[in-house]
């Protein structure tokens, strides 16, 4: 069962938040708190297991995270979890977002919180692993946001509620998003760019995962390789090849760094992981 | 009107959607708390608006505040509200909010039911699948009945991604409803061959998830589990699959060796380390349950060691770390296999990731008496460098704990251990001061030789007090002053410079220490005060021992001041004691005798769990009443427990009182007499420790003399790494001394180390122990039991899903089926269940009567093949497998008979057991058929009653054909089918093959009840054999007694009184001479068969109530005299007492 998952950015912002078993407010906020600085303290290349501890239900749990660009994802699972299984479904969770989010970044999680919990009830439901291919998910995704959109079209008197929320999410909605990103003056990391068609006049070259640069030296030869190798399953991987989501493969892989192919795990890591 | 739409539109224009709240709090750092209360007093007014739209972004935003902290339960029933919209848009968004914030505790969660249900059939599969995605976070006992039935039909839905979901659900639903399980499980267990592999994978999922919690119910899965192991190509299944096998194996052996030939071939083939992980987990798994026996064994153990070496040497941080996990638990069974390792776990004790070195020392527990002091040495350097605090008490623990393991098997040499435990105090910040603590005293109390040197540092350490306890980080480790204050008072006579310690404990510093210290402290400053006194008086030096005592009065004042009462106590107490030796001293009175006269007496270190194994004596029950308890009714509440406390034991106190040697020798010969003449004595095969237990006192241990090969007293501070130097040294000495008299060794060998002389591995063999030392064992009562049960914690919720699956599934095992409830049948679920059962038999349809034919059918064949099962909850069909004399004691008799014995068992009468009953009434038999009756009625229905006919096959022949018909009397009428005439008989539904009995049920209307009556009636049947097949009848007489018309109902006392006084009762009375019986018996006898319940019972006076199916209220007062009993009744109807009255003397009369 997994108790809980929590996304926070490097500085303990919840981003998400989702317990599956009570908690009052408080306690939730203290939890993530506490597993804000349980996580922030580890190097990212050690281990991404921890002792949960006294956190949620005792030594039977085990925090085990991931540290994507801005953002960890962090699941608290219990021992009847496989530890690399779950290692897997977060890099599966995280890649149906950024195919939901086309490029996904902190910023498409903080302002559609709602929509990052629609993909995540097709991914766990009630503390268990509901479907893990990303196929599916996001097949069942964009079905459900295209019964969205039919329900808007027919009552357009609510569009201003809506249009934002139009999915896949319109990178050119007016006032919505865009904008802000674009004043000049970014102060928090969150505003980084990672979309090559929103480099400012400073674009930001951003390591979504320190060991990026250790990933490259590994392994010159093949960077977007992360993307490719998620399943051995066959028939589902061809659709989540390089291609489609890693739109800056072939330029410089630094400045069109998508959060996915910046983010996943280093070659040599990944190969042996996957599932 | 129009106006004020085109105005609410407008307004929204305005409204904050998500998006902007959360821009408004990005913009508003400053004073957040204050933006957010502003919106949230725009949330509550956009939520009293009609508009649903308005109302369901309200929530949305509600949603994201949730996750900030806010406590949003106030809008839970505008959550409701959007949850009901009728647009998918919406709806998603009112269960998103309930899954955030709705729990067991929200009160309007039950509103929801319906809606929730109407969703779960909604014809948009995603409707349905957000309400499942929904109820699967706010399920709850209420909504989990309430909509299992629903959930299930889901289950084969022609959606898999229906089907999914509701599989997945079902978990939840069984941990909230735990009778759902068992109805539900063949569905379940069909989904696990699902076409579709996300189905196949979520039934996969709450099966592994059930069986993890009561593994030995779904062990009769485990052949479909292999064949779905042996043919899935899904990681994901395969890996719980195989973690499911995990939990299996321990319980069934066989079923571990099947598996290690598939789960190695997947070893070899897999390329996922996630699957080769958990295949090597479970292998672990097996072989720790095989543990001994197979020969090929190590082949296996070899291949995981391999893998996980594997995994360990890789770089991948994640892979090392579970790859140190899994070589933990081999660990556990085969230490030999991983010790070929240890360079690689020492290795990793260095590595820079905290979890990693963590992992590493669980596995150093593979330590030996040869690299004991090399594996401390290590962590001791560890934990110098060690920068957190959690690592380094990890490390601490780590390393008492490998010191101390087996009873400090390991040790060669105590002094080194002492030291090791002094120089662990300089610690800082850590928690475990009381660990320390605790090894200090257990090993200057177990290891007697090695008192002086302990003494000597504990001494030396209080000396140093300032520095352990200056600091308030430092309170932790303060807990050593406690041993060490303890220690030195306790062997005060191998002190070197006694005088010297008492000033060091009496210094004004030492008030600032922890209460419970200074009251050790206290306590052995008289201790040591006492030694002195001894000393001094035997140098005859009066004025040295006249300026101790001074010492004393000046200095404990400071003690008695203290606030904590225990020190105050006792240090007020002391002093006056002192005072008083002051007195004599000043006599010339010599008073060292009687001051050490306090403290007289050896210490024996008891096993913490001696208490508990003291076995029981034969013949003693502890729970039997040593007095007769107060018959009077009232005293039931009170817990006879309250007069004994439950006394703790308490270990951090050792010294307790004790008789003196020659008293305790005396006993202990008087009890050994006494079991040796007890025939019933079982006498126990000694065992080495009760070998030692015979030993007649304290001075018999053999305490072997010290044999020092190495100086007691290292200069200086100890260091622990001189002693490894020494030990290094002594080492080498010894294998010099060794290869000259190779001849004696043995036999030192044997003389020296008794204590592990069994243990002794090759290598340990070639070192001796630095001193001969006796660890003296921890003392056990006599004939101490060897068992160590551990109760399962009572609350786990877990347990409650303990069920037996692979019995068959009877028919009240149902799911509840929403249905129109009247209002009188929904005061308790035991009464809703029996008007459900009846409206069936009453009125049976054919088709219903077929699927119930083949229903019984199958019951029937599985009832020959385990009728032994056959336990739980039964229906009324499945009654005649029981032995029929015996339904009153057990659970499943009808409701009504169940209550009839409930009031007698819960009230004072317990103390005869009951004699069997049955109130099955012999109806007719032959020699083909027997059949016997009982007639219920049922407050539900005022003019029927049901009668159960069991028939049951006394011949060699198939009956079929049966068919009951009753010649109807103006008053009582067989209800039939419809559509069949006055004269038609009514089908049995079942057939009886050879030598089976079943039960069948018979609606009859009554108009009036008051008198008795008998209907005659054939049963007609075709009774059928090899020869052939013939008609047969029998005929027969049912009769209706007053009391069949009585349904047990209970009653309180005040609603009875209210009713005798009501005045609208005609009263009536019989006596019955002769009665032997117990009253107790008697009003089992009267409850059972004619239906009452007690009320109250006083002495021999018991009032007793029932309630006629047309409402009649019937109260008794049974009252027993000498020989007789009489029964004052009284009832609304005259007739119906007398009627009644008589029966009851008839069944008087017999007893």
């Amino acid at each position: 069962m997994i108790q809980a998952i929590l996304v926070f950015n490097n500085h303990g912002k919840p981003r998400l938040v989702r317990f599956y078993q009570r908690f009052p407010e408080e306690i939730q906020q203290q939890i993530v708190r506490e597993t804000f600085h349980l996580v922030l303290k580890r190097d990212d290349n050690i281990c991404n297991f921890l002792e949960g501890g006294s956190l949620i239900g005792g030594s039977d749990y085990k925090l085990i995270y991931r540290h994507y660009a801005t953002l960890y994802f962090v699941f608290c699972v219990d021992s009847s979890e496989s530890e690399l299984g779950i290692l897997d479904l977060i890099q599966v969770f995280v890649e149906t977002l950024d195919k939901c989010f086309e490029n996904v970044c902190e910023l498409d999680l903080i302002f559609h919180m709602d929509k990052v919990h629609y993909i995540l009830q097709e991914v766990v439901m009630g503390g268990m692993v509901l479907e893990t291919n990303m196929n599916e998910i996001v097949a069942q995704i964009e079905a459900q946001n295209r019964l969205e959109k039919s329900e808007i079209t027919v009552s357009l008197s609510h569009s201003r509620l809506y249009t934002s929320a139009g999915w896949p999410f319109s990178r050119t909605c007016p006032g919505g998003v865009r904008c802000e990103e674009h004043q000049p003056a970014r102060d928090a990391p969150e505003h980084q760019h990672w979309r090559s068609q929103h480099q400012g006049p400073q674009p930001v070259p951003v390591c979504l995962r320190v060991e990026d640069s250790r990933t490259e030296s590994l392994e010159p030869a093949e960077p977007s390789q992360p993307c490719s190798t998620v399943r051995s399953a066959p028939s589902r991987s061809p659709a989540s090849g390089p291609g489609p989501h890693c739109p800056g493969a072939g330029k410089s892989p630094v400045s069109t760094a998508s959060l996915l192919t910046c983010a996943a795990l280093p070659i040599s890591r990944t190969r042996r992981l996957w599932m | 009107m129009a106006l004020k739409m085109v105005k609410g539109s407008i307004d929204r224009m305005f409204d904050k959607n998500l998006q902007d709240l959360v821009r408004g709090i990005r913009n508003h750092k400053e004073d957040e708390a204050k933006y957010i209360s502003q919106c949230i007093d725009e949330i509550k007014q956009e939520l009293k608006q009609d508009n649903i739209a308005v109302k369901a972004n309200a929530v949305c935003k509600l949603t994201y505040l949730q996750m900030l902290g806010y406590d949003i339960s106030w809008a839970a029933f505008n959550i409701i509200e959007v949850m009901s919209a009728s647009k998918f848009t919406f709806k998603r968004i009112g269960y998103l909010a309930a899954s955030q914030c709705f729990h067991e505790g929200t009160d309007v969660i039950m509103l929801t039911t319906n809606q929730i249900r109407k969703d779960l059939s909604s014809p948009s599969q995603y409707d349905t699948g957000v309400a499942l995605t929904g109820l699967s976070c706010f399920v709850t006992p209420d909504l989990a009945r309430d909509l299992a039935n629903d959930i299930m039909t889901l289950m084969s839905h022609t959606k898999p991604y229906i089907r999914k979901k509701a599989v997945l659900i079902m978990y939840k639903v069984f941990l909230k409803y735990p009778e759902s399980l068992r109805p539900a499980f063949p569905r379940l267990k069909e989904k696990l061959e699902d076409p579709d592999p996300g189905v196949q994978s979520a039934a996969v999922n709450v099966i592994c998830e059930l069986a993890r919690r009561n593994p030995k119910n779904y062990l009769s899965l485990a052949p479909l589990f292999f064949k779905l192991m042996t043919s899935s190509t899904n990681n994901w299944v395969l890996i719980k699959i195989i973690k499911l096998f995990g939990a299996l194996t321990p319980l069934e052996p066989r079923l571990g060796k099947k598996l290690i030939e598939p789960l190695t071939n997947l070893i070899h083939s897999t390329s996922a380390m996630s699957l080769l992980y958990e295949c090597v987990n479970t292998v672990i798994a097996v072989l720790i349950s095989l543990s001994s026996g197979m020969p090929n064994h190590s082949a296996s153990i070899q291949l995981c060691v391999q893998k996980l070496r594997i995994l360990i040497e890789d770089s991948d941080q994640n892979l090392k770390y579970l790859g140190l996990l899994a070589m933990s638990k081999i660990l556990r069974t085969h230490p030999k296999s991983v010790q070929a390792h240890k360079d690689l776990v020492l290795q990793c004790l260095d590595d820079k990731d905290e979890s990693i070195r963590l992992r590493a020392l669980d596995l150093l527990y593979g330590v030996s008496k040869k690299n004991l002091m090399e594996i401390v040495k290590k962590l001791m350097t560890h934990v110098d460098k060690a920068e957190g605090t959690t690592y380094r008490d990890e490390l601490l623990t780590k390393i008492i704990d490998i010191c101390s393991q087996s009873n400090y098997q390991h040790i060669t040499n105590f002094e080194w251990y002492i030291s090791i435990l002094v120089e662990l105090t300089r610690l800082e910040g850590t928690r475990h001061g009381h660990l320390i603590a605790a090894q200090m005293l257990d090993v200057a109390i177990r290891v007697k030789a090695i008192r002086r040197f302990a003494v000597s540092q504990m001494s030396a350490l209080l000396d140093s007090a300032h520095l352990v306890a200056s600091s308030p980080q430092r309170s932790g480790i303060c807990e050593v002053l406690y041993a060490a204050a303890w220690i030195c008072g306790e062997f005060s006579e191998h002190l070197q410079e006694p005088q010297q310690t008492l000033e060091a404990m009496l210094r004004p510093k030492v008030t600032t220490l922890p209460g419970h210290i200074q009251a050790v402290y206290v306590q052995n400053v008289v201790k040591l005060y006492a030694a002195i006194l001894q000393q001094k008086e035997q140098a005859a030096d009066t004025s040295a021992a006249q300026e101790v005592t001074q010492l004393l009065v000046e200095r404990l004042p400071q003690f008695v001041q203290s606030a904590d009462l225990e020190v105050q106590e006792r240090a007020s107490c002391i002093l006056q004691l002192v005072k008083h030796v002051q007195k004599l001293q000043a006599k010339d009175v010599p008073v060292a005798e009687e001051v050490s006269a306090l403290f007289a007496g050896e210490l024996n270190p008891v096993a913490p769990k001696a208490q508990k194994k003291v076995p029981v004596p034969e013949g003693l029950d502890l729970d039997a009443w040593i007095n007769e308890p107060l018959s009077d009714s009232e005293s039931e509440d009170e817990k006879p427990k309250a007069m004994f406390q439950d006394e703790e034991q308490r270990h951090t106190k050792p010294r307790a009182p004790e008789a003196d040697e020659q008293e305790l020798a005396r006993r202990r010969e008087a009890r050994r007499q006494e079991q040796a003449n007890n025939p019933f004595y079982i006498k126990s095969s000694p065992s080495p420790q009760k070998r030692y237990q015979d030993a007649p006192g304290v001075e018999h241990i053999p305490v072997v003399q010290i044999d020092l090969s190495v100086p007691l007293k290292v200069p200086g501070m100890p260091l622990s790494d001189q002693y490894v130097k020494l030990e290094e040294e002594r080492r080498h000495r010894q294998r010099l001394e060794k290869d000259k008299r190779k001849k004696k060794k043995r036999e030192r060998e044997r003389r020296g180390t008794r204590r592990h002389s069994s243990l002794h591995t090759e290598s340990d063999e070639d070192i001796a122990p630095a001193q001969r030392v006796d660890i003296v064992t921890e003392e056990m009562p006599e004939n101490a039991l060897p068992s160590d049960e551990d109760d399962k914690d009572p609350n786990d919720p877990y347990r409650a899903l303990d069920i037996d699956l692979d019995k068959p599934l009877a028919d009240s095992e149902k799911l509840p089926v929403q249905k129109h409830r009247n209002a009188e049948t929904s005061k308790s679920p035991e009464k809703e269940d029996v008007p459900l059962v009846e409206k069936k038999s009453k009125k049976p349809k054919k088709k219903e009567k077929k699927h119930k034919e083949k229903e019984r059918e199958k019951k029937k064949k599985e009832v020959e093949k385990k009728p032994s099962k056959h336990k739980k909850k039964k229906h009324k069909k499945d009654k005649e497998e029981r032995p029929k004399d015996k339904r009153k004691s057990k659970k499943k008799v009808p409701p009504a008979d169940e209550e009839a014995a409930e009031p007698v068992e819960n009230g004072t009468l317990e103390e005869e057991p009951l004699p069997p009953m049955s109130s099955y009434i012999l109806l007719a038999e032959n020699s083909y058929i027997k059949m016997t009756y009982d007639v219920q009625g049922s407050l539900q229905k005022d003019s029927q009653v049901t009668v159960s006919v069991v028939l049951e096959n006394q011949s060699d022949s198939f009956l079929k054909s049966m068919e009951l018909n009753v010649l109807d009397s103006l008053n009582a009428r067989l209800a039939r089918p419809e559509g069949s005439s006055v004269h038609d008989g009514v089908p049995v539904p079942f057939q009886l093959p050879p030598g089976i009995s079943n039960e069948a049920q018979f609606v009859f209307t009554i108009q009036s009840i008051v008198m008795a009556q008998k209907l005659k009636g054939t049963l007609s049947f075709i009774a059928k054999n090899d020869e052939g097949s013939t008609h047969e009848k029998l005929d027969f007489k049912l009769h209706f007694t007053c009391t069949s018309y009585l349904v047990t109902t209970p009653c309180y006392s005040d609603a009875f009184a209210k009713l005798l006084e009501s005045g609208d009762l005609s009263m009536s009375s019989i006596k019955v001479d002769g009665i032997s019986m117990s009253f107790h018996n008697l009003l089992a006898k009267i409850c059972f068969h004619h239906r009452f319940s007690v009320v109250e019972r006083v002495d021999s006076c018991a009032s007793m109530y029932s309630r006629s199916i047309q409402g009649h209220h019937v109260c008794l007062l049974v009252k027993k005299g000498e020989k007789s009993v009489s029964v004052d009744g009284k009832c609304s109807d005259p007739t119906l007492l007398s009627n009644l009255l008589e029966e009851m003397k008839e069944t008087l009369a017999t007893c």
